[in-house]
């Protein structure tokens, strides 16, 4: 449901990818690997539809994300380096930011719980320590059942649990049949089954 | 869909600028009452204008820091209706209270109470034109290393409003209608709020790229 047709991006001088082609369907899971500098976050950044690629489209169901841009941002939820996260708001507040879709307090509850967040859902987000604003983006992606979710390194920050239960959401996302693409440097476990790799550099 | 953000403390920064430069000019003046009541409505046009612009200071410079503008860009709403949201917020809680306070302002410069409406209403039309090319100034130079120097190149765009907008008080203290000066104060409002948040989200998209 998305690919890309010979994506190439620049930065500057340097071009650092050409020729990017790749097609995901329902369940299917991608993971982008390569060394430090290599475009990783570009490349996401271009199929999440945030910055424009020098050459080449991704598509979304066929269709130019630069045509249905409102439909694919639907359908689309994007955790980058950054959070995103405004500091002054609670944690249930940003929660709420995040998912404008939801309405359902109790649902958003539930989903910080299942994250392991009960205790902060009324703390000023500046109180959370990386590895707590983590789990919070990761309720967002849950709790905002977009069909298609772009990963930069969700694993950053996190200990052995956090890491274990990214998978399990991540896995659980991919059996409803959801399409993930995903950066790390660390290897994924098998509870993600058998996931794609592009090596950039 | 996106409610006004709350941001206390920071809110009543550039009130009390405005309070605070306003009040600076009888103080440094001198109590001449008519040079006073001269120079007033002006004054607080320029107090009023550095009050909005520092309000917008780095307006969206936190967002683009903490990933929060990403995230404002993925929502599939059109980004203008989200950005004249958020500017009408920034009005509400910026250009209303400094409204509140213009009459304190009008009293330390001893202006006539006839002068009131007309200054009253000439503010709550021209600061949101000010508010929203400030606005467009910020997201065209988010990215940028020259910040100050490159507001400067938009102050021009100011002016008129400042002219029209001191001088429909002018008018009346002069015994002229204000009329002339409040309806293209008005039709500066209304071309500015239909193109500016439009601009806005294009050059954010750009800042970004």
């Amino acid at each position: 449901m998305i690919s890309t047709d010979n994506l190439a991006a620049r930065r500057g001088e340097r071009l650092l990818f050409n020729g990017v082609n790749f097609k995901l369907d329902q369940g299917q899971a991608l993971r982008i690997t390569g060394a430090n500098g290599t475009g990783k976050t570009t490349l996401l950044r271009i199929l999440a539809g945030l910055t424009e690629p020098d050459l080449g489209s991704v598509k979304w169901c066929g269709e130019d994300i630069r045509q249905c841009r409102e439909t694919f941002h639907q359908q689309l939820a994007y955790s980058g380096h950054q959070f995103g996260l405004r500091g002054e708001l609670t944690a249930l507040e940003n929660l709420r930011y995040l998912t404008p879709d939801s309405s359902e307090s109790s649902a958003l509850i539930e989903t910080m719980d299942r994250v392991g967040l009960a205790r902060c859902i009324n703390l000023p987000a500046r109180y959370l320590s990386q590895g707590q604003r983590r789990r919070l983006i990761l309720a967002g992606l849950v709790a905002g059942q977009a069909r298609c979710w772009i990963l930069d390194e969700p694993l950053a920050a996190l200990d052995n649990a956090g890491i274990e239960m990214v998978e399990t959401l991540c896995a659980d996302h991919l059996k409803n049949s959801g399409i993930l693409i995903i950066t790390s440097h660390q290897n994924l476990s098998s509870t993600l089954g058998r996931v794609a790799e592009l090596h950039l550099g | 869909m996106l409610g006004a953000v709350r941001q206390p403390g920071d809110a009543l920064a550039p009130v009390v600028f405005y309070l605070i430069v306003g009040m600076l000019f009888p103080l440094a003046l001198g109590s001449d009452p008519r040079l006073l009541a001269q120079i007033g409505p002006g004054a607080i046009w320029i107090a009023a204008l550095l009050a909005v612009l520092l309000s917008l200071h780095k307006l969206f410079r936190s967002d683009l820091d903490n990933g929060y503008l990403d995230q404002l860009l993925l929502i599939p709403c059109p980004l203008f209706l989200l950005i004249g949201a958020r500017l009408l917020a920034h009005w509400l809680q910026t250009g209303l209270p400094m409204l509140l306070v213009t009459p304190l302002l009008a009293e330390s410069f001893g202006l006539d109470y006839a002068l009131l409406p007309v200054l009253l209403a000439a503010l709550a039309l021209g600061t949101p034109v000010l508010l929203l090319l400030g606005a467009i100034n910020e997201a065209l130079t988010l990215t940028s290393r020259g910040g100050a120097l490159l507001a400067l190149l938009v102050l021009p765009l100011y002016v008129p409003t400042l002219v029209f907008g001191s001088g429909a008080v002018y008018a009346v203290h002069f015994g002229e209608s204000p009329a002339g000066h409040l309806s293209l104060l008005a039709a500066l409002a209304l071309v500015t709020l239909l193109f500016a948040p439009w601009a806005v989200a294009t050059a954010l998209r750009i800042s970004i790229d």
